[in-house]
């Protein structure tokens, strides 16, 4: 192996390296606005309604996996993530004012092909969970996707904690407060 | 012409640069969509997809100094590229570094070494890809138990 060896790695980390700093330069922007439209899309499909844009609401209370919170006039679209099999995954779910699940989405996970990553696609997994109110429980009105307990379980808890926040079981949750 | 020991390394940077090209252009256009992430298996599958393509330009042969060398080539590429693209997240950079170094350093020594004593000799035309493929399932069981 020679020192002239080097050359080629070297020039193709730097042609990688800059292209892709081009690239992250120019697409920064686009990439931004794209996800804030896609956002409000999705989460305007969330609630009875059809809000067209949402406020973010802050919140401090003491549930962990509640992430953020948008208001809208209707309800809440909650950003929540729970422990997953593999890792975290993070979901929104869209509660009405009543405290009813009105909408829930996967947005990020890495659970295993064919088994936990039915919580993104299964919609007869997904749908059992619209109207709950913060009671559901995989084996009492839930069924659990097929060899993904934990990923179902995981799901179930988060779309609770979501549902808690508006109900207020969430003691600190910033809808009870802001209802008075 | 003596083939370059360390053309692995330069394919690996070529690879792990269109991986995060696709990945920035899939993340502006299309922004709700749910990206692979940089872990275990995914640099162990870009190491495998350089590997193989290194395999049919010229057949693997082991060599310590090579070896090591594109280990540490592979450290600075898993490293610097996701920071260029901007989807390291909060995985510091020498982190990356190092598990890059520790996946690539591994799976080039297991899938020479595979290549060298497969029964149908290297040149065959499955070879390279079979040897991937088993390979990264193999690593994909190990890094669930990680």
């Amino acid at each position: 192996m020679k020192t002239k060896d080097l050359i080629a790695p070297i020039v193709a980390l730097a042609v990688a390296a800059a292209v892709l700093l081009g690239a992250s330069a120019a697409l920064g922007s686009v990439a931004e606005q794209s996800e804030t439209a896609a956002q409000n899309e999705i989460m305007g499909y969330m609630l009875p309604s059809r809000p067209a844009s949402f406020t973010e609401e802050p919140y401090d209370g003491e549930d962990e996996s509640i992430r953020r919170v948008f208001k809208a006039e209707d309800g809440y679209v909650i950003e929540v993530e729970t422990a997953g099999y593999v890792g975290p995954i993070t979901l929104w779910v869209g509660v009405t004012n009543d405290g009813q699940v009105s909408g829930v989405t996967v947005r990020d996970h890495q659970e295993t092909f064919g088994l936990g990553r039915g919580a993104q696609t299964e919609w007869p997994f997904l749908i059992q969970f619209l109207d709950t109110a913060g009671e559901a429980a995989v084996g009492d009105g839930i069924d659990a996707l097929t060899g993904a307990t934990v990923t179902s379980k995981a799901v179930t808890r988060a779309v609770n904690s979501a549902a808690a926040y508006v109900t207020g079981a969430d003691v600190s949750s910033g809808a009870t407060e802001w209802e008075g | 012409m003596k083939a370059n020991p360390l053309k692995q390394s330069a394919l690996l940077a070529v690879v792990v640069g269109l991986f995060f090209l696709i990945l920035a252009l899939a993340g502006a256009l299309a922004p709700m969509a749910i990206l692979p992430k940089l872990d275990l298996p995914a640099m162990l599958a870009l190491t495998l997809i350089a590997l193989t393509l290194d395999a049919y330009w010229s057949a693997p042969k082991l060599c310590w100094p090579a070896l090591l060398s594109n280990a540490a080539l592979g450290g600075v590429v898993f490293a610097v590229l996701p920071w260029c693209a901007g989807v390291a997240g909060t995985i510091p950079v020498w982190v990356l570094g190092l598990a890059g170094a520790a996946v690539s350093g591994a799976t080039t020594l297991l899938y020479t070494a595979a290549m060298e004593r497969i029964a149908t000799g290297p040149k065959a035309p499955l070879a390279p890809a079979g040897t991937a493929l088993m390979l990264f399932l193999a690593g994909q069981c190990l890094s669930g138990l990680l």
